[in-house]
């Protein structure tokens, strides 16, 4: 037993010592160990990138989807997520399924008025889908509207911290519009 | 032979070039790289400042009116009720998740008088000088919160400021007042809305010297009655509905 685990010893030290001392393809050998760090950081600006190009689409489609809540096309809280995945949709997947919306008028910000939806650090509105309180404007009854949208994104890459990419410091993309409600 | 003879053997080693190779250009990609992101939320931050003013001039142009001193005007405080601080309370919400802290919001409403000189039934309703009335109010954020700031300070757009941005095309403080603009008519009037916010940066370590974002934003009163004037062009007079807020012929304002 004795001679057996000496031999074995003696040949696993002497094969470690000939591939330490291989020059052969020692390019390679560090392109992969440096490749890695190399495409994490590649993947982290095509992460980035997305993000950016979807935090764009978004603000685009979510302010149209309030000049269409303004004026009255848009009445209901799913006709709301229409409008956004609209234009969001097709771009960004799962649209319909994942949008989170808080679309509330009143006559002032505050308690009693309009009280925005809280936005956690996880991404999440607290009540995501609400959508009260929007009449239109009337002679000496103004209404104001605050619409807040947050759109969890659907995949990571742990080189690139969620809250980094969407630029809020939580996994998921957030946009706002407050404004008025057209007479 | 001679150099090689002198050269370090360092210089000579072939081992780890791929890691240095990483190494020399990874600086240049790590700037390239936040400089992106840094250069898309300034303009990102811009953007959404724009929106912004846009927004808190239709906020404000659809308030009551209420009057004092003869001047239509929103109340410049209060958070639990329709205000113009509440308006720029409100407007934060839309510029998140962007930081308002450090912003100036300046809205600034301008009416021409009805009748500077008399009364329309009886005598040209313009044709003299023309008279303004001018309200503004103030507001900076420190944290998430507006404050009111003195509309008489150096920084605020002032009466005059007002008025030449409300009657020149395009809206100019040097151009001449009454020569175009939104003024046309007695009882027309203005709503001016300059917002102006410094980008505060990601790290800091692209940008050294933080852009300072400004823009402006012109509108009406929604809801804006009609008042018969008679107005006088040379020798012909003739009967106009102006549209109108609350309109007076007292210089109050100015």
């Amino acid at each position: 037993m004795k001679k057996f685990i000496q031999k074995y010893t003696s040949k696993i030290f002497f094969l470690t010592k000939n591939l330490c001392s291989e020059t052969k393809a020692d390019t390679a050998v560090e392109f992969a160990i440096i490749g890695a760090a190399f495409f994490l950081f590649i993947f982290g600006i095509f992460v980035i990138s997305i993000d950016m190009f979807w935090q764009m689409t978004l603000d685009d489609a979510v302010r149209n989807a309030t000049r269409q809540v303004q004026i009255g096309n848009v009445t209901t809280g799913s006709a709301f997520v229409t409008a956004v995945c609209g234009e969001f949709g097709l771009v960004a997947p799962n649209c319909a399924g994942t949008l989170q919306y808080s679309v509330q008028g009143g006559a002032y910000f505050g308690t009693g008025g309009i009280t925005t939806t809280s936005f956690s650090s996880s991404g999440n509105l607290a009540s995501p889908q609400t959508f009260t309180g929007v009449t239109a404007t009337s002679a000496g009854a103004p209404v104001l509207l605050s619409v807040q949208v947050a759109y969890p994104i659907p995949f990571k890459v742990l080189s690139v911290p969620g809250g980094v990419a969407t630029e809020n410091g939580t996994p998921s993309l957030y946009s706002a519009v407050a404004t008025e409600m057209e007479p | 032979m001679k150099i090689a003879h002198f050269t370090l053997p360092i210089l000579k080693d072939r081992r780890s070039i791929a890691a240095v190779e990483f190494a020399l250009v990874m600086p240049i990609l790590l700037v390239l790289f936040i400089g992106t992101i840094e250069i898309l939320t300034l303009y990102r931050t811009e953007a959404k400042l724009n929106a912004m003013t846009i927004n808190v001039a239709q906020m404000v142009a659809v308030q009551n009116q209420a009057t004092t001193n003869g001047i239509s005007s929103v109340p410049a405080t209060g958070t639990s009720e329709a205000s113009l601080q509440n308006i720029c309370q409100g407007a934060l919400l839309g510029l998140a998740p962007f930081p308002g802290s450090g912003m100036t919001l300046k809205i600034a409403g301008v009416t021409l008088e009805s009748s500077p000189q008399g009364a329309p039934t009886t005598s040209k309703a313009y044709s003299t000088g023309r008279s303004y009335d001018v309200w503004e109010g103030d507001f900076s954020v420190s944290g998430s919160s507006c404050s009111a700031t003195s509309s008489s300070s150096t920084s605020a757009i002032g009466a005059s400021n007002a008025e030449t941005l409300a009657t020149t095309s395009p809206p100019s403080t040097s151009g001449t007042v009454g020569t175009a603009g939104l003024l046309a008519v007695p009882c027309d009037n203005a709503i001016i809305v300059q917002a102006s916010l410094t980008y505060p940066g990601i790290l800091g370590v692209i940008l050294h010297s933080r852009p300072t974002f400004t823009q402006a934003a012109y509108t009406r009163w929604r809801y804006a009655g009609t008042q018969e004037e008679l107005q006088c062009s040379g020798t012909a007079c003739f009967a106009s509905n102006a549209t109108t807020q609350v309109c007076n012929n007292t210089n109050t304002a100015n």
